[in-house]
Formats: C-alpha cells, structure tokens, sequence
C-alpha cells in the first residue's frame, strides 16, 4: 500500500501531454509590446540572499516537485522558435550586422568617465574585500567604482567588461561599463560622503578611509590603478527580477520568468563565459521613462555584476568547484558522500593561470557539465535542449575578430593573457555549438522558394560535423496530418546549405504544409516540422512556423 | 555570414519598429510608440492549436500532494521566517558591527550535544583590549549535563612569541556517569554494591559534581612549530550522590569507602609541557581550519597533590599524523592519546583518573565510560569533501584502560566506529556532527564545535 501511492501518483503525472502545433498565416513576430505604460512605480523587490539561497537549494526544489509541475518548452518565443525584442532581449548579433568597433563600445552612450576627473565619492560600503564606492564624474554622471581584488589584478575588471560587452551583443540589456585607470588622488571625497557598515548603519566616509581603500588596491608602476566604472543605469531601480513567476505589478510582465526563453536560453552563453555568479541580486529592473513620452513609464530589465566570470570566481574565492558544482550540490554530496569520495571530480584537474589578469577559464569544458554558483535562479534550472539550442545558435554567430576586438578592448597588460581568452572563448564556444547542434536537430534558416526548401544545418556550418555522413528526409502533410506526396531523401552539402525541391505542398488555397525535415548522421535521427503555407496577399510560399522534434 | 542574413531576412519587424531601426542602426532601443500594435507578450507564438495544457492525470498527482506540500511549508515556515528576519533586517550583521565588526567585543553563542547528556547551550562574552589582553566570559547551561561559567584573560603575544593566562571557572555537572574502574563490560543485573577499587564489574551509577577552579598557565613559542606550555591550577571538588530518580546514585551501585574523593577534595596542579605542530590545510584552495596535512607531537608531565592523598605524577602523549591522499581534499589521519597516573587507585579521587569515551577519545562510548589510571587509544580517520563547506568522515577507534603501565595489553581493547560530518567556512569550523558505535553496541550522537583533533591543555579543559 505505502508503494501504490507514489506510483499511482507518478503514473498520474506522466499521463500524455503531447501538443500538435499549427501556425497561424502570418509573419513571425519580431517585436512584443511590453511597453504599456505602468503609472505607478512597481514595488522596490528586496533581495533576501539567505532566504533566496535556501529556497532555490532546498525548500522550493521540494515544493515544487510536489506541484508536480509540466515540463514546458520555454515561451516568449515566435513562430520560428526566436525571441521577439522586448524590454528583456534586443536581437542584436546576427539579426543586424554588429562591426567589433560597435561591440567594444557595446551599451555606451553616455560614455568613458576617463577623461572627466576628478571623480567625487559619494558612498562606498565597508571595506571588505570587494571595494565599491559610487561616483560621480567632472559631468555629474553617476558610475559605480570598483576595483580588482588584491592579488587578482586585471582579472574581475576585465572580466566585468569582456562579459557586459559579449552579452549586450548576444541580446541582453547591461549597464554602460567601462575599464578606467585613475590616480588615487583624483578621487576626492564629496562633502555628504558615507560609508555603510554591515547591517546598513551609514557614517561619514573620512580621507583615514580612503587611505585604507587605497592601500587594499594594487598600484600599477606609473601610479595609476585600473578600475571598472559602471554607469548608473537611468530610471528607478526596483530590485532585481524574480526567477519563477512574475512581477505582479508589473503588467507588462505576463510570462513566468522560469518560462521566458530569454531567461532559459542564458545558460548555454553563461556556460561560454562561465558567469557563475547568478542570482536575483546580480539582476536589476529600472522603472524608467519612454524616451519620447515622458509620462510613460515601463520596467526594462538588466543583467549586472560579471566580475566573477571568466574563471574569477573560482579563482578569487579559491575553489576550483565553481561553475562545475552548486555551491550546495546534494546529488554532488550525497554521491561523494556514499561513494567515500573515492570518484574522481572534473574539477580536481583545474588549476589557476598563470596568466595575469585571467581566471580559472577552462578552453576545454564540457557545456552539459557546467553549473552556475548556486541552483537557485530557477529558469536556468529548466533550460532544456532548445533553449540551449537558441542560446548556442546567437552566440555561435560571434566571430574571432569579434572576440578578439572585445578582449583587446579591456588592455590587459600581457598579450598572452588577451591570447589566452581569444582562444577560450572560440574553444568553448565550439563546444557549446558542439554540444547543442546535437541535443536538437540544428537545422534553422528555413526559406522556402516555389516549391524549393532551403536551410542551415548549423552543424555543418559551424564545421562541427560531417557532411559526407548527413542525409536529410522530407515528408510532407496537410493541417490535417495526412501524408502529402512521397518522402524524398538528399544528402547535405559541406557548406552546411541544403537545398531540396521540388517538395510536395498542399494543393488547396492556402497550402498549409507540414515539412518534416529528418537529419540523420551516426547516431543521430531528429526531425523539425517546417509549416509552410500560401501568404494570402502575394500568393508566394513562406515559413509560418517551426517545431523542433 | 550566410545564416545570419538569412534570419535577417525572416524577421518582420512592426511597422514602427522598421523605421526606428533604419534611421538609427547603433541602437536607441525601442520606444513604447516603436512598439505600439505588436503583439503583448505572451501572444506571439503564432500558435492556433490552444497549446498544451496539464494532463489530467497531472491534476489529480498535484491534489495528492496537496496535503504533504501544504505540511512542507508548515514546517519550514520557522526556519524560512528566521531567515526572512535576518535578512530584511540585517540581523547577523548588525550583530557583527556591533560585537565583532572593528569592535572590541564580541559575543558568540555555544552548543554542544553529546548522547547520553543532551544538550548544552551557552554564550561568550569576549572584550579585546588595544595592546591589552584578551578578556573572556564563559557560560553555558544543559539539564542534566553542564552548568558552568567561566572567566579567563589572555595576554596574546607578548614579544611575539609568548602568551599568558588567567583562568576561573565554577562548573556543575549534576548527572555524571562512574562505572567502576577498569576496562570490563557493563553488568545486567543489579546486585549489592561493589567494591569500585577491586571490582571487576562495571555497573552505571550517577553522581553530581561541582568544580571550582582557578589556573595560571603560560604558553610560548620557541621556534617555528614548537612551543612549550606551563601552568598551575588550584581547584576545589564536590562529589555527591545524584537522586534515585536518576539512575542508581553512585553510593548505592559502590561501596562509598572505595570511592576516593567522595564527598570532596581540593587540589593543586602544576604541569610543563612541549609540543610540536605542523598541522593545517595542505593548501590554501581549503579551509584554513581543515588539517589535512603534518603532525602533532604533544607531551606534557605534572604533579597533583590533593588533600586527601599523597601527591602523585600525571603524564601525557598525543601523536598526530596527517596524510594529503588526493585533492579533493581527501586524507587519512592516525592519531594516539595516551594519559597515566602514578598514584595508586586508592589513593587518586576516580574524578582525577583519565577516562575514555564520548565525542573525542574513543567516540562510540559514552562520556568517561571507561577509567583507570591509564587511558590509550588510538585512531584512524580518512576524511573526504563532499563540498566547498562540508567535508565527512570515517573512523575507527580502538583503546582501552589499564590498571597500571605494566599491564599494556591489546587483549580486551575496546572498538568504536562512526562516521562525521564537519561544516567548515574559508576561515572557520562552524560545527560537527558524528553518530558513533562500538562493538559493545549502542549509538552515540554528538555535536559540538570543536574539531577532534584539538589537543587543549588539562589546565584550560571545560571538562
């Protein structure tokens, strides 16, 4: 009896929830509209780091197991399986030509706060070991100051822009962040400045202060020392975004943060720029005004603080486990545990760089096995094989020159070191293509001319696979799933381009047909549903949607 | 590059949209007017099919654990409260900047559970001085286990190499366990009591115990690892039948007379000692408090005179030896403690003869479950990480007492196993669990948030 219980109850969730998706005939859409004005400023969200870890390690992962939740392909995506621009995402690489001059200057506008000194503190909390101090500049514009940690130099600055610049390209919203070199006597203490003590209690910030700030920083020989500025984002921060469910005052906010594919779709170019460090707190949303209507406000949404990427958190905190394992890891530890530690880990091999300046970035990772600080932001926990696919589609799209230029941009001071990333980051980013195009038939860029189908195989263009060992299958059916027409098979070319025709299509006005496009390579067989159909106004055929196998 | 024209290509941008991109190719980003008309998230799948809804066999799965999910949150409803607090408030660190952040004081809470005892709960008071010492108040409170409170002051390096102290501590102990001396197992039956100096029978009795204790002690270092301790201690004992209620009081398991230092004794203690420690973290990748590496070589030899009998010589060893097996960290540990009396068992008070048994000489036995006038044991611990913060391990105990020196034996030694569970900061021990067993049966529980491997002064011991 005690057995029936959960096997009826897992019986019971496992019933059949198959979808069979038709598209409407209509273009994809490329933009949602998530700027509807919100009058009020939605409540300030206050990040309770305790309560967050805890629940994201343990008591939610328990709860929600006992909600039985359906596991769902990510929403917010369009008929071809792309995230629309919103107040989340901007399709930017790939969509748009983006030259690597455009890249380095990434989210600027405002611009470098370099050659406007000397920068007034403000505010700086306690000195512990991560220093910060909120400045502002000779304009008035207000940065947010911080410096690489003692013994680290080079290494969280460049981090922070190499990844802020990477992430705007693939699509995200990031602040303006910049590497700067100041003397420690530009920086002048404003009249109100203050530091906060642990526990919030604010006292006057004396010059005994910021000779001890200084003395933790390392100088460089001609006395200067390297710092990363990061703008202060416009509008009202309202505290970072919650990972499951939605702002509830927000109403622009209508898809489940866990379900959003922008969200889901972070991990695989996380796992490229191993930016481990991610939690509610290192996400912020700003109320903000529209540019051309004033009185209209809305919620855009940011990623911040990647200091920690690259390695630097494994580095920095000395633990070779980051970006391999959760920070509390139960399957990790209760298997250690029962196993006496007697398995060997992947991380046991990992040793720091010599390199100045670079962090424990492995070239050679592998993208399944990479884990972000902690479990706790739920929707990289469900990201599934397409949301990898999606991630690893735009972030493949960066070029070497593209890599290079942005590494190139943060000056580090051995070129082995800028080598060292360039490499890295094509190493990893081919593992991820690597991975990805085989979790998911990698087929995309589906035109259909006349009766001619033609596509990317992402494998073969990105030289990940063969194409001697590639045949494509195209099956064709109605709406109603009945067969159209004979199967017809092909082989690929080594371009990765195909191109089949004629196909069958549906003879009735609107022709909506449904192509299967099957790949099949040494252990590999998936298909995608391309559903194709007449446009009404020309007549001529066009791709209305596409379902991954 | 040809995909990415090609998706290009495929991309319908809003009307508004269009126009905004054309005339501003670097990027403004979008306005609400850019936007107007598209579809609200949410509605741009293009889907016509409904979707994909939850299965009803999904339903009813979610209205059966409806019950078990709803006593979840009940029960975490504390834990996440507290944490709520903390965090919203800044409870933790507005402790910390008020006792410990750039403050002279500091205060700290203590827990200790041992099985058999319970639990006991306590807190320190400590004031650091500026090129002064080091003022501490120690007090702790557990039922039937330990009431004590404490005082010491320490003046910490002292040219660098030389730290001294003062120490008072009045502890009451009011349900302490005397099984007789010797090594034997623990009788059944009750009978008519035994003689505790010559029985060969270990039977379980209660008594209480109070202490009040005043010590000097001084500690310095000679050169790198080694250093040399002294001290001297006067302190004055009452011992005392617990209630029936108890368990049987030790005058009613014992012939009273064969109890030495019953009901009370003072004594004076002097002792000198060397040790020599290398032990630590193989690197600094692991917890500064995490010994995977070196040895400890500790010895220590010192006269006790009480009031109720001639003087008489204790003496000590502790040997230490850490093995770094693989990273991980993964190591194996050998330990020994030894501890002798010279005086003979009529005429040193059974409180003042060394005992094996509870969470840190031979774990898998309770509390002081084993005494005569020389304790040995030895150890043989492999640890491993499981995490960052948490590492466990395996053990295995084996000791036993003996009558004198010349009785050494490995016949009878008495085996006790477990495993352990430590949590560990970068620069911390936050605390350890341990279940221990022994061949002679029984489980022990203990948790507390001293590492094992600490060897502390006799002088300084709580208990």
């Amino acid at each position: 009896m005690k057995l029936l219980v959960p096997i009826a109850v897992g019986l019971l969730a496992c019933t059949s929830e198959r979808p069979v998706p038709r598209f409407a005939n209509t273009g994809p859409v490329a933009v949602v509209d998530d700027r509807h004005d919100v009058p009020h400023k939605p409540e300030k969200r206050y990040y309770l780091s305790d309560l967050y870890q805890f629940d994201g390690t343990f008591h939610r992962r328990i709860t929600r197991t006992l909600e039985v939740p359906r596991p769902q392909r990510a929403h917010g995506v369009n008929a071809l399986d792309e995230v629309p621009d919103s107040t989340w995402f901007t399709n930017r690489i790939g969509v748009r030509a983006v030259s690597p001059e455009e890249l380095v200057v990434g989210p600027g506008r405002v611009g470098n706060p370099q050659d406007h000194r000397p920068w007034r503190i403000h505010k700086s909390k306690a000195m512990g070991e991560a220093i910060g101090l909120q400045v502002t500049d000779a304009r008035g514009e207000k940065y947010l100051l911080k410096f690489d940690r003692h013994g680290f130099p080079e290494m969280e600055t460049s981090a922070h822009v190499i990844v802020n610049r990477l992430l705007w390209g693939f699509g995200y919203n990031v602040p303006e962040d910049y590497i700067v070199r100041i003397r420690t006597d530009e920086l002048v203490l404003a009249e109100d400045a203050v530091i906060t003590e642990p526990g919030g209690k604010e006292r006057r910030f004396t010059l005994e202060d910021l000779a001890t700030l200084v003395a933790n920083i390392d100088t460089e020989p001609d006395g200067t020392v390297r710092g990363m500025a990061s703008r202060m984002l416009d509008g009202a921060p309202i505290g970072g975004h919650p990972g499951e469910g939605v702002r509830d005052d927000d109403p622009n906010d209508r898809i489940p943060h866990e379900l959003r594919r922008d969200l889901r779709g972070a991990r695989p170019v996380f796992a490229w720029l191993d930016h481990v460090d991610i939690a509610e707190d290192n996400t912020l949303d700003e109320w903000i005004e529209d540019r051309d209507q004033p009185r209209h406000h809305y919620v855009q949404h940011y990623w911040l603080d990647f200091g920690r990427s690259l390695g630097a958190m494994a580095a920095i905190q000395r633990d070779p486990r980051r970006g391999l394992e959760y920070r509390v890891d139960f399957p990790e530890m209760i298997g250690s545990f029962m196993l006496l530690g007697l398995r060997p880990r992947a991380w046991e091999q990992r040793e720091q760089s010599p390199l100045r300046g670079v962090g424990m970035y492995d070239p050679n990772f592998d993208p399944a096995a990479w884990k972000p600080h902690t479990p706790s932001y739920l929707p990289l926990r469900l990201a599934d094989r397409l949301d990898w696919y999606w991630g690893a589609k735009i972030l493949m799209r960066y070029t070497p020159d593209q890599l290079r230029a942005v590494v190139e941009s943060v000056g580090m001071s051995d070129p082995r070191s800028t080598e060292f990333l360039v490499g890295a980051l094509v190493s990893r980013q081919r593992r991820i293509g690597g991975y990805a195009f085989t979790q998911v038939n990698p087929l995309d860029d589906f035109t259909i001319d006349g009766a001619h189908l033609c596509f990317d195989d992402l494998l073969l263009v990105y030289g990940l696979g063969r194409a001697a060992t590639t045949r494509y299958t195209i099956r064709a059916r109605d709406r109603a799933g009945h067969p159209v027409g004979p199967a017809r098979t092909f082989s690929a070319q080594p371009s990765g381009r195909a191109c089949a025709g004629p196909v069958p299509l549906a003879l009735d006005a609107e022709g909506y047909t449904i192509l299967e496009v099957a790949t099949t390579r040494p252990h590999f067989h998936r298909a995608t549903e391309v559903h194709v159909a007449r446009d009404p106004a020309t007549h001529a055929w066009r791709v209305i949607g596409i379902w991954r196998e | 590059m040809r995909p990415i024209a090609v998706v290009a290509a495929t991309v319908v941008f809003a009307a508004r949209a269009r126009s905004a991109r054309a005339e501003e190719p670097t990027e403004d980003g979008l306005t609400a007017a850019d936007v107007a008309g598209a579809p609200r998230p949410g509605d741009e799948s293009g889907r016509v099919d409904g979707g994909t809804q939850d299965a009803s066999g999904r339903e009813a799965a979610r209205t059966l654990l409806w019950l078990p999910r709803a006593f979840w949150e009940l029960a975490m409803a504390p834990v996440r409260g507290t944490m709520y607090l903390n965090d919203r408030y800044d409870l933790l660190a507005r402790y910390e900047r008020n006792f410990l952040f750039g403050s002279y004081l500091s205060l700290s809470p203590f827990l200790r559970l041992e099985s058999g005892y319970g639990l006991t709960i306590g807190g320190q008071v400590t004031a650091y001085f500026q090129d002064g010492p080091e003022v501490r108040l120690f007090g702790g409170g557990g039922g039937n286990f330990q009431n004590f409170i404490s005082a010491s002051v320490r003046w910490r390096n002292l040219g660098d190499r030389l730290t001294l102290g003062v120490d008072g501590i009045y502890e009451q102990r009011p349900e302490d366990r005397f099984f007789g001396l010797g090594n034997d197992p623990e009788e059944i039956e009750r009978g008519a009591p035994l003689n505790a100096l010559t029985s060969p029978i270990a039977r379980e009795s209660f008594y209480r115990r109070r202490t009040e204790r005043v010590a000097v002690m001084a500690d310095m270092r000679v050169d790198g690892h080694l250093r040399v301790r002294g001290g001297a201690s006067f302190a004055d004992v009452m011992i005392a039948p617990t209630n029936e209620g108890i368990g049987p009081p030790i005058t009613v398991a014992f012939i009273p007379s064969t109890l030495i230092g019953l009901p009370g004794y003072r004594y004076g203690y002097g002792q000198l000692g060397v040790l020599w420690d290398s032990r630590g973290p193989t690197n600094g990748w692991q917890p500064a408090q995490l010994i995977t590496s070196g040895a400890l070589i500790s010895a220590y030899a010192g006269l006790q005179d009480t009031d109720i009998g001639p003087a008489f010589w204790r003496y000590g060893l502790d040997l230490q030896y850490f093995i770094p097996l693989a990273i991980g960290p993964r190591s194996l540990s050998l330990r020994f403690h030894g501890e002798g009396v010279t005086g003979d068992r009529d005429e040193v008070p059974f409180t003042e003869l060394p005992s094996l048994g509870g969470a840190t000489y031979l774990r898998g036995y309770i509390v002081e479950r084993f005494r005569d006038r020389v304790a040995a044991v030895a150890t043989a611990e492999y640890q491993w990480d499981l995490s960052r913060n948490f590492y466990a391990s395996v053990f295995g105990d084996v000791g036993r007492v003996y009558p004198g020196l010349d009785d050494l034996t490995l016949e009878g030694v008495r085996f006790g196993f477990g495993v352990a569970l430590e949590m560990h900061s970068h620069n911390a021990l936050y605390g350890r669990i341990s279940l221990a067993s022994s061949i002679d049966g029984g489980a022990f529980v203990n948790f507390y948030f001293d590492p094992v491997y600490a060897v502390q002064s006799r002088l300084e011991r709580i208990r």
